[in-house]
C-alpha cells in the first residue's frame, strides 16, 4: 500500500531540493511512461490487496446490496430517492423502513451505485487481464472509461437527478474521492507505474475525462449516444498528440527553465526590485 | 401520560392511533415481526433492564424494521463535560426546587444520566440485542444521543 503513496514522497523531496520547479515537465510525459521498476510487483500486490478489502462482504453489505439491486428497476419511475429504497426492501420482503440502511436516502443510493460500478469495473479489468493485454496504456485507459460510462445507461434519464444529489456541498467529500478511486483504479489497470508527478496529473486528466464524458451523455441526443463516444475518441487523440510533442522530457526541461528564469527577471524589473541587484554588483 | 398523548394527538390532528400501556421488558401483548419501526425517547434510561428491552425490540420488530433511540449521553468533550457536569448538579435541582417544587426528582434525573452508559457502550448493547447497522449521532456535543439499527 505504501508503494502507491511514493510519489507524494518524491515531490516533497523535489519541491525541497530543486529550486527549478516550474522546469517539472507535467503535461509531457503522461501516458507515454514504461519505467518498470522493483517496486512494480510490490506496488500491484498492495494496491490490489487495499481495493480488494473493500470488495469481499460480510451479512450486512449482502442485505444492503439486495435492497440496493432491488430498488435500481424501480428508479425509473421512482427516480433516486428514498422512496424508491422503500419499494425496493418492500419486494424482497422488507419492512419499508430499511431505507435507512441508506442513511441519507437518495444521495447514498447514488453514493452506492457508485461504489458498486467501481468494483465491477475492478472485476472487468481483472477478468479481462486488461493490465497485461497488448495495446498502449492511453487505449486501456480509454476501454476502461467507455466500460464504466456504459454502466450509467440504463439510468441515462434519471441521472442528472443523481448527478444533482453527488453535487450537493454535504455529499462533494464523498464525490471527490469516488472520483480519486475511479481515476485511481482505471490508471492502475491501464498499467501506469509511474513515480513521479505525474502520477498525479494522470489521474486528473482520467477524473476530468470521466466528468466530461458524464456531462455529454446526459445531454446526448445522437442514436445510441454515438456523439459522446466519437467525443471521447477525440479527447483521447488529444492527450496522445501532447505525449508525441511532448517526447523529448530534458529538452523541453531546459526550455521551461529558462522561460521561467526570463519571466522572474522581467518580473523583478518590472518591479523595481532589479535594480538593487545592479548597484550591488 | 397515556392520556396526554391522546389529548396531543387530537389537538395535532393524528387518528388511527392505538394507545397501550405496557411493560418495555415483556411487550407479551404484541406479536413478532409486527412493526416498522420502534422508537424510544428518553424512556430507555428509566428501564431496569435495558437488554431485555432491546430485545422485546427486536423482537417485535419486521425483518428491516428500524429502532430509534433517543437518550441523554455523554459530553465527549472533557472541558464541555465538566462545565455540563456542574450545570446539572448545581443548577438543575435548584430549579426543579424552585420551579416544580421537587429537589430530590431532578437529583434523580442527572444522577441517571451519569449512570447510563455512554456512547459506545450503548451501541454495543444494541449489537448484543441482535441488531445491524448500528450508528449513534451526537446532538448539542453528546447531551443527548440518537441511536439506530436495523432488524436483519
Amino acid at each position: 500500500m505504501l508503494a502507491r503513496y511514493l510519489p507524494l514522497l518524491q515531490c516533497y523531496g523535489n519541491i525541497m531540493g530543486r529550486t527549478t520547479i516550474i522546469a517539472r515537465p507535467l503535461l509531457a510525459s503522461n501516458f507515454s511512461t514504461n519505467r518498470t521498476t522493483s517496486q512494480d510487483a510490490n506496488a500491484s500486490a498492495q494496491s490490489e490487496g487495499r481495493r480488494e478489502e473493500q470488495d469481499s462482504s460480510s451479512k450486512e453489505d449482502d442485505v444492503k446490496f439486495k435492497i440496493f439491486n432491488a430498488a435500481l428497476p424501480l428508479v425509473h419511475q421512482l427516480g433516486w430517492t428514498k422512496e424508491c429504497l422503500e419499494a425496493g426492501a418492500e419486494s424482497i420482503g422488507l419492512s419499508k423502513s430499511s431505507h435507512g440502511i441508506f442513511e441519507h436516502g437518495g444521495t447514498s443510493f447514488v453514493h452506492f451505485f457508485h461504489r458498486n460500478c467501481n468494483k465491477e469495473l475492478r472485476k472487468i479489468a481483472k477478468d479481462e487481464q486488461i493490465e497485461s493485454a497488448k495495446s498502449d496504456e492511453l487505449t486501456k485507459v480509454h476501454q476502461l472509461l467507455e466500460q464504466r460510462l456504459q454502466m450509467i445507461l440504463p439510468y441515462l434519464p434519471q441521472w442528472p437527478q443523481a448527478m444533482a444529489l453527488m453535487a450537493r456541498p454535504h455529499s462533494s467529500l464523498d464525490s471527490y474521492k469516488l472520483l480519486y478511486e475511479l481515476a485511481d483504479d482505471i490508471c492502475f489497470f491501464a498499467g501506469d507505474r509511474s513515480l513521479n508527478a505525474t502520477w498525479y496529473t494522470k489521474r486528473a486528466a482520467v477524473a476530468g475525462l470521466y466528468i466530461t464524458g458524464e456531462l455529454s451523455l446526459v445531454q446526448d441526443k445522437s442514436a445510441n449516444c454515438d456523439e459522446s463516444w466519437r467525443m471521447l475518441a477525440r479527447r483521447i487523440d488529444d492527450l496522445r498528440k501532447v505525449e508525441e510533442f511532448g517526447g523529448s522530457c530534458s529538452r523541453q526541461q531546459e526550455i521551461l527553465k529558462d522561460i521561467a528564469q526570463s519571466s522572474l527577471t522581467l518580473i523583478r524589473n518590472l518591479t523595481g526590485m532589479q535594480s538593487y541587484q545592479r548597484n550591488s554588483r | 401520560m397515556l392520556d396526554v398523548g391522546r389529548k396531543r394527538a387530537s389537538e395535532l390532528g393524528f387518528s388511527g392511533m392505538e394507545w397501550l400501556q405496557g411493560n418495555a421488558e415483556c411487550l407479551s401483548s404484541i406479536a413478532d415481526n409486527t412493526y416498522d419501526s420502534y422508537t424510544i425517547a428518553f424512556g430507555i434510561r428509566n428501564v431496569t433492564h435495558i437488554d431485555k428491552a432491546l430485545k422485546e425490540a427486536y423482537r417485535v420488530l419486521k425483518p428491516g424494521g428500524q429502532f430509534m433511540c433517543l437518550e441523554f449521553s455523554q459530553v465527549q468533550n472533557e472541558n464541555l463535560r465538566w462545565l455540563y457536569d456542574q450545570y446539572s448538579f448545581q443548577a438543575i435541582p435548584v430549579m426543579g426546587q424552585l420551579i416544580a417544587g421537587q429537589w430530590k426528582a431532578y437529583q434523580y434525573l442527572v444522577e441517571s444520566i451519569r449512570q447510563f452508559p455512554n456512547q459506545e457502550e450503548f451501541a454495543g448493547m444494541i449489537e448484543r440485542a441482535g441488531f445491524a447497522f448500528v450508528r449513534h449521532e451526537n446532538l448539542t456535543f453528546g447531551v443527548v444521543a440518537i441511536h439506530c439499527g436495523h432488524k436483519l
